[in-house]
């Protein structure tokens, strides 16, 4: 027998007893439900991630991780952690195949292909609600096929791959004829690189159908750029937009200030594509989220798929961007719709200082500082998530109010609130008052409206593509669920300070906001700034 | 701001100058970048930990965090070519001498413990009354610092006018008195932390010097630096540290035929502690027979060892301090194969499971022709203190942080494992224990209390596993202590991997190729043989293990008993106290102390327990076989019960 095939053979085997090893562990842990479904898949990926990077200083570092998980599972009691953990693993893996094979120039389409499918299907396949198999897996296999399009003829870069898999994990799961998303994407690739226009035409058109109304435009857009730009000069700027494109689809001031400051940057390197990038998403931000988020990827998608170079230098930042999603994989359902706030925080940071790297001489002390900053200010950020709550369990209809009588006297007070039947409610509309009572009866008037206090329910799957709001602005959570079900809750948190001690609260729905629309008043906390 | 916050953005910007001098050009530039990324991970994982309702203690997360960025560091120096960073054994020092400054503060929120307050006294009855009589400090109302003892050691010395001299030797104390006078107990630490610095440096110079090359030495320093046993003795007054400084200094004087600074550096290891002359003399033999040094030098280092001796038997009127020269007799065989597998084996005091990287550097033993001169030298140097050490009750450090009575030897242990790793590359064993070594070092420097526990048996990650799942995985650690099935089954398995190191030599490539996924689903599968093992109800049943839930009792011996390892001890129940455990049911027998008998009721059974006034009895228990939780209750009297065992 070959040499080759012993060590395949003795690849199969180890990767088989992980596997089983993870599986009973988690068992034995205590471990029920989509948990114990997604680890030993994961550890079939992290072996694969191993085979890819054999060759390499690589293969020691994404092994162990492994047995780490196996460690993960059996000592820590928290199922969160042990995800978070476990996430933490697989993405180092694949960030590590990613970036080794990228920036030696061996990420070719075979292996682009199986290492995306294989990260995929722990996205959309773990935890998929019942009789949504066939659209997940139409989504995965449309990906790999976007892949094979977008590198046709010329090497796959990690900057391709990263688009690709950002598709994969953000396409919405309802309603069903989105699943075709990705083959969509395909055939405007192909469109765009083939000189007989009218089967791939076809093909775009009758997707473009499929898909429904809102990809009509993005097929026109998809055509028109590839007939504009024909020599975009970076396969690295449209890449690193990501992050920043879906940071800014989360429509937080703070995030699309730091997304325009990342866009300077990226102009000076690559001006056709950061310009066009920046029309695409000013433009997608008028749409509802899911369709900002579609149209920020797509944009993406479309001005990768034109790129030449073959520049690797920036294949590290690539993989650990793919690595910030693949760790939260437990989440992935949440991750279609919100990508989860934090991360992409730190996304926007790390573009913020990419940013700063082309503006000062020596980026060096900015970058150390900024990270610091982002430090402190993360830590010196209320955590509304960890307060700890009067219940007030109040559910209002439109035109009714609750007053809340704190047990404690202070001068700021904390709301948690969600809103039922609000998904058409665009973000801004006026949902309810807030009025604070001193302790010597003089009112303090505060405004709530939608993208403060957002839908229950809002950010699940089965309404994410209809809602008009997307994540709230501060959002209590918790993430609910595991794998592709998962989501996160639409409650949020507000806060009003007044300059007096606070006697009583009282919150009054509007009542203009039609028939079985709900308010639930979660809980309260009066404290002193 | 909170002080672990400060802590961590000030070692993040001293850690960044550190990097910008020890990197160069775009290298450098790469770390910034890589740098910022870590620390804006952790603060997505810090929002994102309130998402997932997670909190994690402020100062485990800032030991992690400056883990992570020293980890980051040592990366780039890793993997840095020569031209793209600037090292020396110096800057090392340097380097770790502000790591262990920053570890002060976490170390210095916390009384002091074990041996610390001891020497501290001593330094202030040298600076305050000029001598080293104690009696007036621990007489006088007024404390000289915070944790001062109030009462001497079970020991001491006491002198014919009713002097209290400490079981310590004074030199310690005498080397701490400038850092004591500038800033109390924070300025001792800070001597020893420089003591710490120093042996980094010094260890560092002589895996230079010893042919370590420099890619192995830097992957394998920031293990030994802020890893186990070094992290946890560098900030603290224990005469460890400084001895591993002094011995390495010696040895790498006699290898280069440093005069001056062979006999400085053994004169200072003898008198740090009477013990120690046990090492120096194997050196001082071998420096007395060659002929590479001069005759003054041959003669006059046999003055170290004297000097130790005379100025102990000045102060205290005998020689030997608080030993006897029957410590010196040979022992039993079985206490040789205790002591020695315990400080290999054990799961609370040795090193498989408290440094675990050295393991790699008792293996190399086993090439014991091949390995570098330096460790050859101290290595052998000590052995006749090894065969001392194990044979005594506390080969295990008794009331301190792991690994006590090896410190010294561990540069030694380092430089053969670097030797290993370099020939075997065992790297998913490096990797894991880099990891395991990372969970101790953040475990023993936020939480450091747990670095001081009794002898039981058990070990810290045995105790929160049991705990977990309220069954025994501490009889799953190999214990020598309280010697287990484990502990043979370990033997058995370090005798083997000794013997297979020694004889085999893996030459077929194919063989090299698939070592690591073997390796990671191997490891995989001890894991989970681990954890399904610890599930299940182990024969015996020790009742002051953490994994019985309890209503009530005390541990017997009280924990600050002194010695208290020398005891037999229990859980000690009184009327209406109750336990409850796993267990697999059958006949089995309970043994116990009870001195005026009691009535007890196990599963539902009761039965009285005959008096054996101060000895222990045992009592035969049959319980309706199969698996499941027993619930013992004592109805009246009182009672101290060891363990409950399966009859085979």
């Amino acid at each position: 027998m070959k040499d080759s095939t012993i060590e395949a053979i003795v690849w199969l085997v180890a990767t088989g007893i992980a596997a089983t090893a993870t599986l009973l562990a988690a068992r034995a842990a205590g471990m029920e439900g989509v948990p114990v479904e997604a680890l030993p898949p994961a550890v079939v990926v992290i072996m694969l991630c191993g085979w890819l990077v054999r060759d390499t200083r690589w293969v020691v570092p994404v092994l162990v991780q492994v047995p780490m998980i196996v460690a993960i599972v059996g000592t820590i009691s928290n199922d969160s952690v042990r995800m978070l953990g476990c996430g933490v693993g697989l993405a180092f893996a694949v960030g590590a195949a990613l970036f080794s094979r990228a920036s030696s120039g061996g990420l070719d389409r075979f292996t682009g292909s199986i290492l995306l499918a294989a990260t995929l299907m722990m996205f959309r396949l773990i935890g998929v609600p019942q009789g949504r198999w066939m659209e997940s897996v139409l989504i995965v296999a449309g990906c790999v096929v976007l892949l094979a399009a977008i590198a046709h003829g010329r090497n796959l870069t990690a900057g391709h791959w990263l688009v690709v898999f950002a598709t994969g994990v953000a396409v919405p799961l309802y309603p069903s004829r989105l699943a075709v998303v990705p083959l969509l994407f395909s055939a405007i690739v192909w469109l765009g690189r083939s000189s007989r226009i009218p089967t791939p035409l076809a093909t775009v058109v009758v997707l473009a159908i499929v898909a429904g109304r809102w990809a009509w435009p993005l097929a026109l857009a998809g055509a028109a750029i590839h007939l504009a730009v024909r020599r975009p000069r970076s396969a690295e700027a449209p890449a690193t937009f990501l992050p920043g494109l879906w940071a800014s689809s989360i429509q937080s001031v703070l995030r699309t200030a730091a997304f325009v400051i990342a866009g300077a940057g990226a102009v000076k390197t690559a001006p056709a594509a950061g310009v066009i990038a920046i029309a695409l998403i000013a433009g997608g931000m008028l749409l509802r989220p899911a369709l900002a988020i579609l149209y920020a990827i797509a944009a993406a998608v479309l001005l990768v798929a034109r790129v030449e170079s073959d520049d690797r230098r920036h294949a590290g930042p690539a993989a650990v961007m793919a690595s910030l999603m693949i760790a939260m994989f437990a989440w992935s359902g949440a991750l279609i719709a919100t990508f989860p706030l934090p991360v992409s925080s730190l996304a926007v940071g790390v573009i913020v200082i990419g940013a700063a790297a082309t503006m000062f001489r020596s980026a060096v002390w900015p970058t150390y500082v900024l990270a610091l900053g982002a430090l402190v200010a993360a830590l010196f950020l209320p955590a509304p998530g960890a307060l700890e709550l009067e219940p007030a369990n109040a559910v209002l209809r439109p035109g009714e109010s609750v007053n809340l009588t704190p047990a404690s006297t202070g001068n700021e007070a904390t709301l948690t609130i969600s809103g039922g039947n609000l998904l058409g409610m665009r973000a801004g509309h006026p949902v309810a008052d807030v009025d604070v009572i001193s302790v010597r009866g003089r009112a303090y008037r505060r405004s709530l409206s939608a993208g403060e206090v957002n839908d229950w329910a809002g950010l699940r799957q089965e309404h994410w593509f209809v809602s008009e709001h997307g994540v709230p602005s501060r959002p209590v959570g918790p993430l609910s669920d595991y794998g592709a079900s998962s989501y996160l809750i639409g409650a949020g948190s507000i806060e009003i300070a007044t300059p007096e001690m606070i006697g009583l609260i009282r919150v009054t729905m509007r009542n203009d906001l039609g028939e079985g629309a709900a308010l639930h008043v979660d809980g309260f906390r009066v404290g002193t700034r | 701001m909170s002080l672990p916050l400060l802590t961590a953005i000030a070692f993040s910007l001293v850690l960044a100058l550190f990097a910008q001098r020890s990197l160069v050009g775009r290298w450098r530039n790469s770390h910034a970048l890589a740098d910022a990324f870590v620390t804006s991970l952790m603060a997505g994982l810090v929002l994102l930990s309130t998402l997932l309702e997670i909190s994690v203690d402020p100062w485990i997360a800032f030991v992690a965090f400056a883990l992570i960025k020293l980890a980051l560091l040592f990366t780039f120096l890793v993997f840095g070519s020569p031209d793209r960073i600037r090292w020396s054994a110096s800057r090392a020092g340097l380097l770790f001498f502000v790591v262990y400054a920053f570890m002060l503060p976490a170390s210095l929120q916390h009384p002091m413990n074990g041996d610390e307050p001891y020497y501290l006294l001593l330094t202030d009855s040298m600076v305050r009354d000029l001598d080293v009589d104690l009696a007036n400090q621990y007489a006088g109302a007024e404390r000289p610092f915070a944790d001062a003892p109030s009462t001497a050691q079970e020991g001491d010395p006491v002198g014919t006018a009713g002097e209290r001299y400490s079981r310590h030797e004074p030199f310690l104390s005498l080397l701490l008195i400038p850092g004591y006078l500038a800033g109390g107990r924070f300025g001792a630490s800070l001597i020893l932390v420089l003591f710490g610095a120093l042996l980094v440096r010094s260890t560092m110079r002589m895996m230079e010097e010893e042919g370590v090359p420099q890619r192995t030495a830097l992957l394998l320093l920031p293990l030994f630096a802020v890893g186990p046993p070094i992290v946890f003795y560098a900030t603290r007054i224990w005469t460890e540290v400084p001895a591993a400084f002094f011995f390495v200094e010696a040895v790498r004087a006699i290898r280069h035929r440093r005069s001056g600074r062979m006999l400085i550096a053994l004169a200072a290891l003898c008198l740090l502690q009477l013990r120690f002359v046990l090492v120096a003399i194997v050196l001082i033999v071998r420096v007395s027979l060659s002929r590479q040094f001069p005759l003054w030098v041959r003669t006059g280092v046999l003055a170290a060892p004297l000097a130790a001796v005379l100025l102990i038997w000045g102060i205290t009127g005998t020689p030997l301090h608080i030993h006897e020269w029957w410590e010196l007799l040979p022992r039993s065989p079985e206490r040789y194969a205790t002591g020695a597998f315990g400080l290999l084996l054990d799961g609370a005091a040795g090193l498989a499971f408290q440094a675990p990287i050295y393991l790699l550097g008792v293996l190399g033993i086993a090439r014991w022709k091949r390995l570098p001169e330096g460790a050859r030298l101290g290595l052998s140097a000590s052995v006749i203190y090894l065969l001392l050490l194990v044979i005594r009750d506390e080969w295990h450090g008794g009331w301190s942080p792991p690994l006590r009575y090896i410190v010294f030897l561990m540069p030694f242990l380092l430089l053969s494992a670097a030797f290993v790793l370099e020939r075997s590359r065992a790297w998913i064993f490096t990797g894991l224990a880099a990891i395991w070594t990372a969970v101790l070092t953040v475990r023993g420097i936020a939480v450091p209390w747990t670095l001081f526990r009794i002898a039981d048996g058990e070990n810290l990650a045995g105790i929160h596993l049991s705990t977990l799942y309220g069954t025994d995985f501490s009889r799953l650690f190999p214990s020598f202590i309280r010697p287990n099935s484990a502990a043979l089954v370990g033997a058995a398995i370090a005798i083997v991997a000794f013997v297979l190191y020694a004889v085999l030599r893996l030459e077929s490539e194919t063989l090299q190729r698939v070592r690591a996924p073997v390796a990671a689903a191997f490891a995989a599968s001890v894991f989970t043989a681990f954890l399904v093992l610890g599930k299940m109800p182990g024969p015996v049943v020790h009742f002051e293990d953490a994994h019985l839930w309890r209503n009530n009792g005390a541990v017997e011996p009280p924990p600050y008993t002194v010695a208290r390892f020398r005891f037999r001890g229990g859980w000690s129940m009184g009327s209406g106290d109750e336990v409850s455990f796993l267990y697999r049911g059958g006949e089995s027998r309970l043994h116990y102390r009870s001195e005026e008998g009691a009535v007890i009721s196990i599963d539902g059974l009761s039965m009285s327990l005959a008096p054996t006034g101060k000895a222990w009895g045992e009592v035969t228990v049959t319980l309706p076989a199969g698996e499941r939780r027993i619930d013992t209750r004592v109805t009246s009297g009182r009672v101290v019960i060891d363990r409950m065992e399966a009859v085979w």
